[in-house]
């Protein structure tokens, strides 16, 4: 049983971190304003750059900042298009996604590149805890990065003049505005946060858990953070709680097979992550309060 | 210090296409004088002030801040020069606390400890009593002006701008806040200007005063040797009928005189038609929990114009939506003509016979993608259609008459509604819904940002309406308009009405204090 | 907030100095600009970046050591030129035009149905589903799986709905999620010896696929010069014009307008968000359905959880280059098809056939961009007209 408990528990950790990375530059992205359907093109560029580079290099380390970098790319393209030319920011998120996905499908197939993955960090001492011990601290050392990530955000959302503004144009732009926030800016900005942070996801998934890259590996999870996001509330601690929860509804269906529960259909486990998601909204979407100016393009003059 | 003024414009002009806005303007402002701009409606005394932030570029002139030239970008920019505004729609954020918007836009480190403190020092200093960490959605109106007042003082201005700040207050938080605009000046020699369309504010709050008309400064002088009858002609420069001069002018006084002069017999009559429209202990809660109508009753007969006065923010777009289907009752009825009429099913209001004419024309009002024609016959669908397909012979037809009946100036009525001015967008709302021979016609804020000449045609609109019959509700936060056209006046105060008043009985003093909150 | 939002006639508040011709009095806030003007510059912007796109997929090609002129060939070949060519290219448009059509009129309502490829799939499921199991002529029984097809594809889109109408869960969001549960649900079908799965002695129960439907219940084909089409190009073509004239000329398509455009004012006109947005939110998953149930009975036959094939999210698109225009949809589609059924041909060329979802891709974006320039024309026009409109707003 105890058993049981690790063996769903480590996955669930490991996948909830990948949906949090992005979940987290999702969260930036929206409180700003923008509901960032780009975010599944943005993790799926950062996994393909982190395989690519590190297979280049040699170095994990350097592949993971080609992520962030790839993530960054597509969040250029996504801002400039929707919060300075004004195109619509759910028309763009379409492209650039399928942009994304067509161009890592043709360099995974044109490109030959060798596989690599970074090797687990056992902290010591703890990761001896029973049950807990391999799931919380028997990780690849990019899963830690979350911790301090989480808080970061926090901070800067909470502490910072930046974090300020970028709630104040994610609520009431033209107020912000008079105000002397430079508004598209700032949504701009709050986008490449979530570039970045959404390519470190893609790239945790590519060199951190798998090793390499396959077509079309994030499969959606970058749609599934935007859910966990929404699920939230728009609260930070909220969005956690999602992703984690996400984490582990896909992580039944690697670990299920594995504790001897081979009954259950593999179309329902697949499935599961995207029916919770589809659910905890059903339930907790109508109670949220979304920020006010959320998916609302701003031109000033215009009020 | 210098004695020099704080700011001076040189010549400025600015044009809006067709349209100049401002005419080679020239304005000083020296260190501890208020200085009054007072302007009609369209006269550019905005246009002028969003130059001076930063927020428009001059097409020709000089901007001079403290002697020396500017360009100034952006409002950052204006702040970094000290000059800040208080702007008439709040620039606070409804889902930050009073701490986080004093400083918002202000840059550098957040630091919460520091900034409570310094909110907290402020409202002592100027009595503007507010509780640093409460939520801004929470606040009322005139609790919000105080941060704003606030937020603004924080940057230590050189010079405040504040637009038409008594737009949203009350007789007396009026009066208040100009004792606070007196020791904001006396304190630092700060220079203000007071942008306002309402003589009697300009009389008692400033040192001297700039009448602005058509983009030029008309006229200039010491307030103590302005008069309001001068300042009145000033403004307006034409020749109009008594009741739309005083009107427009907002001279309370003379008006409610002349007004209990010629109607009184006219107020008598309408009060013997039958009672259309009845509103029985209407409640309903916002979103965030709080009421919006608080037992709110109301009984409208057909022939007359009911005017509902108030400071803004007090129940009259609840009011509003209810009457138009977007607002759905917890309790309470509303009957026409006798039959009840179901609350926040969409189009219900409208068949029962209840036409609207909103406050936010662009939200609720029109569609300004749509074109002139289909923007006319919106709710009208049935009278030009068969079998679900629109008949465009007979739209064309349609709109043709209405254009011609309303006067609407539009080149064709195929070309998008957006093209066409803010007169001849209410035009076009107004002309569709008398269009459909309604029982009650609700006009909110009617006449709010409509140039002189479009104000007359509404208001003559309106009062042809009631002569036909129609039941007119006419909700206004401007007092002039209400007692210019109503026949039967009653006050809305936190989503309730008070007791109505004949217009030839009203105590202004007793209006003043009932929209305060203040039992008549 | 729609995609189209800038394709509305603007207004250049000075141009070529004959602003002062325009008095105050014609109601007007500006001068407006000839339409063949506006359609010349969208034109030539938008051959530029065609343009622009071909080269990048030109270079594309280039960089993975393919020949861009051999690739263009195959693609043409592919597509057009080969004999039945153009015949598989009309029918792999079908299903394009149809989702591409729902997407029109979900977006033109405001509702952000990005969903097409789950509904898509389920539509198949629901043709499958009669085609395999109902008794009855051949005839009948074809109807009977396109309808059951729309229906599918309908209900898919209608939990979104009612999820919005109900519970307020975003449709871009809910649409979504449920695109990657419809595969499933196809394959725990399809897995099943007593459900779908194709239990005849070619499969040996191998494949997760169900059987081949009769030909009786096939859409039926025509032959035109030689190009073999079903019938579903009929269809397409009917339903495209019709949705084109009730968008334009209906009640219907007037109130969904207002819908998409002020829901307030729609709301006070008496349109039922839920009835209209929450019906045009079906009616796109009902077309997504329908463009499922025609690959299965026209050209696909048997279910896989995989039959969606990208159709789905190409449907999307063609509607976003296509500008919600319905009547752009049909040609916009065909060339999509046309890419589609090209890079089959790819393979003797020496580069992979993903490149022509890299090309797909560019031209979406190249689609996107006039806008973006037209954007920059009229923005100083638009500022001067919104301040203008704010400066008779702020007294």
């Amino acid at each position: 049983m105890i058993g049981n408990i690790e063996t769903i528990l480590e996955p669930t950790v490991r996948l909830g971190v990948l949906l949090l990375f992005a979940a987290l530059g999702e969260y930036v992205a929206e409180r700003a304003g923008t509901i960032n359907i780009s975010l599944e093109g943005m993790m799926l560029s950062g996994a393909y750059g982190a395989a690519l580079v590190s297979s280049l290099t040699g170095s994990p380390v350097v592949g993971i900042l080609a992520g962030m970098g790839a993530g960054l790319v597509i969040a250029y393209i996504q801002a400039q298009l929707s919060h300075r030319l004004d195109i619509d920011q759910f028309v763009v998120g379409i492209a650039l996604t399928t942009l994304a996905l067509g161009l890592t499908t043709f360099l995974f197939i044109e490109v030959e590149m060798s596989s690599g993955r970074l090797h687990e960090f056992r902290i010591p001492g703890l990761a001896n805890i029973p049950i807990i011990g391999e799931a919380f601290f028997g990780q690849v050392w990019l899963t830690y990065l979350i911790v301090p990530a989480i808080f970061i955000v926090r901070w800067v959302m909470t502490r910072t003049s930046w974090g300020l503004e970028l709630r104040a144009v994610g609520e009431n732009p033209p107020a912000a505005d008079v105000s002397g926030v430079p508004v598209l800016a700032r949504r701009r900005q709050s986008i490449y946060v979530c570039g970045l942070l959404a390519g470190l996801s893609g790239a945790y998934l590519a060199v951190g858990l798998v090793g390499g890259f396959s077509q079309n590996m994030t499969a959606g999870k970058g749609f599934i953070a935007i859910a966990a996001v929404l699920f939230g509330g728009w609260r930070l601690w909220g969005a956690v709680a999602g992703a984690l929860l996400f984490g582990f509804a896909d992580a039944l269906a690697v670990a299920l097979p594995a504790v001897g529960v081979e009954n259950v259909p593999g179309a329902l486990l697949n499935s599961l992550p995207y029916v919770l998601a589809f659910g905890g909204l059903l339930v907790f979407a109508a109670r949220a309060r979304k920020p006010s100016a959320l998916a609302v393009p701003f031109s000033r003059g215009v009020n | 210090m210098t004695h020099g003024p704080v700011l001076e414009l040189n010549s400025i002009s600015k044009r809006f296409g067709p349209v100049t806005a401002c005419d080679r303007v020239d304005l000083a402002v020296s260190p501890g004088e208020i200085v009054g701009l007072l302007g009609q409606n369209g006269a550019g005394k905005s246009t002028l002030m969003k130059i001076v932030l930063g927020l428009v570029p001059p097409d020709a002139g000089e901007v001079l801040v403290g002697g020396e030239a500017q360009t100034i970008r952006d409002p950052t920019h204006a702040a970094s020069l000290g000059i800040a505004m208080v702007h008439q729609h709040f620039s606070v954020i409804d889902a930050l606390t009073v701490w986080e918007n004093v400083h918002l836009g202000a840059g550098g480190r957040l630091d919460p400890r520091r900034l409570r403190a310094e909110v907290a020092e402020l409202s002592a200093a100027y009595d503007l009593v507010i509780d640093p960490d409460a939520r801004v959605g929470d606040l009322n109106v005139s609790q919000r002006q105080r941060l704003e007042i606030i937020k603004c003082l924080r940057r230590d201005p050189a010079l405040i701008i504040l637009d038409e700040p008594t737009s949203v207050l009350t007789l007396a938080e009026s009066r208040r806040l100009f004792e606070v605009l007196r020791r904001m000046v006396a304190d630092r020699q700060r220079a203000v200007v007071l942008i306002s369309h309402k003589l009697d504010e300009i009389l008692h709050a400033t040192d001297r005063v700039v009448i602005m008309r058509d983009g030029r400064v008309v006229e200039e002088k010491p307030t103590s040797a302005a008069d309001a009858a001068g300042l009145a002609r000033a403004m307006v420069g034409r020749e109009v009928s008594l009741r739309t001069e005083a009107s427009a002018l907002g001279i309370l006084g003379e008006l409610t005189a002349a007004g209990a002069d010629d109607s009184g017999a006219e107020t008598g009559a309408h009060a013997e038609g039958p009672v259309v429209l009845q509103v029985r202990g209407a409640r309903a809660v916002g979103a965030d929990g709080r009421p919006l109508l608080d037992g709110l009753d109301l009984h409208l007969r057909s022939g007359e114009i009911l005017g509902v006065a108030g400071v803004e923010g007090n129940g009259q777009v609840a009011l509003t939506d209810l009457l138009s289907s977007l607002l759905e009752l917890d309790d309470g009825e509303v009957t026409l003509a006798g039959e009840v009429v179901p609350t926040g099913v969409p189009g219900a209001m409208g068949r029962a016979g209840i036409a609207v004419i909103p406050e936010d024309r662009h939200a609720s009002g029109c569609v300004l993608d749509l074109t002139v024609a289909e923007n006319l016959i919106l709710t009208n669908t049935a009278g030009v259609s068969r079998w679900g397909m629109l008949n465009k012979s007979r739209m064309a037809q349609l709109a043709g008459e209405l254009i011609a009946r309303f006067r609407i100036a539009t080149p064709s009525p195929d070309i998008p509604l957006r093209l066409l001015s803010g007169g001849n967008q209410q035009k076009v709302v107004l002309a569709r819904e008398l269009s459909g021979a309604p029982k009650v016609l609700v006009a909110s804020q009617p006449t709010r940002g409509l140039d002189v000449g479009a104000i007359e045609y509404m208001s003559e609109q309106l009062r042809a309406a009631a002569d036909e019959g129609v039941a007119v509700l006419l909700i206004s936060t401007e007092l002039e308009e209400i007692l210019d056209l109503a026949d039967r006046v009653t006050v809305i105060f936190r989503g309730r009405l008070s007791e109505t008043t004949p217009r030839g009985d009203i105590d202004l003093e007793q209006l003043g204090l009932m929209m305060g909150g203040h039992a008549a | 907030m729609t995609a189209a939002g800038h394709s509305s006639a603007a207004v250049t508040g000075n141009g070529a100095g004959n602003s002062d011709a325009t008095p105050p009095e014609s109601g007007l806030v500006g001068r407006v600009e000839p339409r063949s003007v506006r359609l010349a510059y969208q034109a030539a912007f938008f051959v530029l970046f065609l343009a622009l796109a071909t080269v990048a997929s030109g270079a594309l090609v280039a960089l993975a050591g393919g020949s861009p002129t051999a690739v263009l060939d195959a693609l043409l070949d592919g597509s057009l030129r080969s004999p039945g060519a153009w015949g598989r290219s009309l029918i792999e448009m079908v299903p394009l035009a149809l989702v591409g059509l729902g997407v029109v009129v979900a977006f033109k309502a405001g509702s952000y149905n990005i969903g097409q490829e789950g509904q898509f799939a389920m539509g198949a499921l629901g043709a499958a589903v009669v085609s395999l199991l109902v008794p009855g002529p051949g005839a009948l029984v074809m109807a009977l799986a396109l309808i059951a097809a729309a229906a599918a594809g309908g209900f898919w889109a209608g939990l979104a709905a009612v999820a919005e109408a109900r519970r307020k869960v975003d449709v871009l969001i809910s649409t979504l999620l449920l695109t990657f549960v419809a595969p499933n649900v196809i394959l725990f079908l399809v897995s099943r010896d007593y459900l779908l799965l194709d239990t005849t002695e070619s499969n040996n129960r191998l494949a997760s696929q169900s059987e081949r439907i009769a030909e009786e219940v096939r859409l039926p084909n025509l032959e035109i010069f030689g190009n073999k089409v079903h019938a579903g190009v009929l269809v397409a073509l009917v339903v495209t014009g019709l949705v084109a004239l009730l968008l334009a000329r209906s009640v219907w398509g007037l109130r969904l307008r207002t819908l998409g455009l002020s829901a307030r004012t729609a709301r006070r006109a008496g349109v039922r968000p839920g009835v209209v947005g929450g019906g045009a939110l079906v009616f796109s998953g009902a077309a997504a359905g329908l463009a499922g149930g025609m690959l299965l009975s026209g050209a696909a036959f048997r279910l896989r959880a995989e039959i969606a094939n990208d159709f789905g999210w190409h449907g999307l698109l063609v509607a976003l280059v296509a500008r919600l225009n319905a009547a752009a949809v049909l040609p916009v589609a065909f060339f999509f098809a046309m890419v589609r059924t090209g890079g089959g041909f790819l393979t003797a060329t020496g580069v992979s056939r993903t490149v022509t979802d890299v090309v797909q891709a560019l031209f979406v974006v190249a689609a996107l961009l006039p806008a973006a320039l037209m954007f920059i024309r009229d923005r100083r026009a638009a500022r001067r007209m919104a301040l203008r409109s704010v400066s008779d707003t702020a007294p």
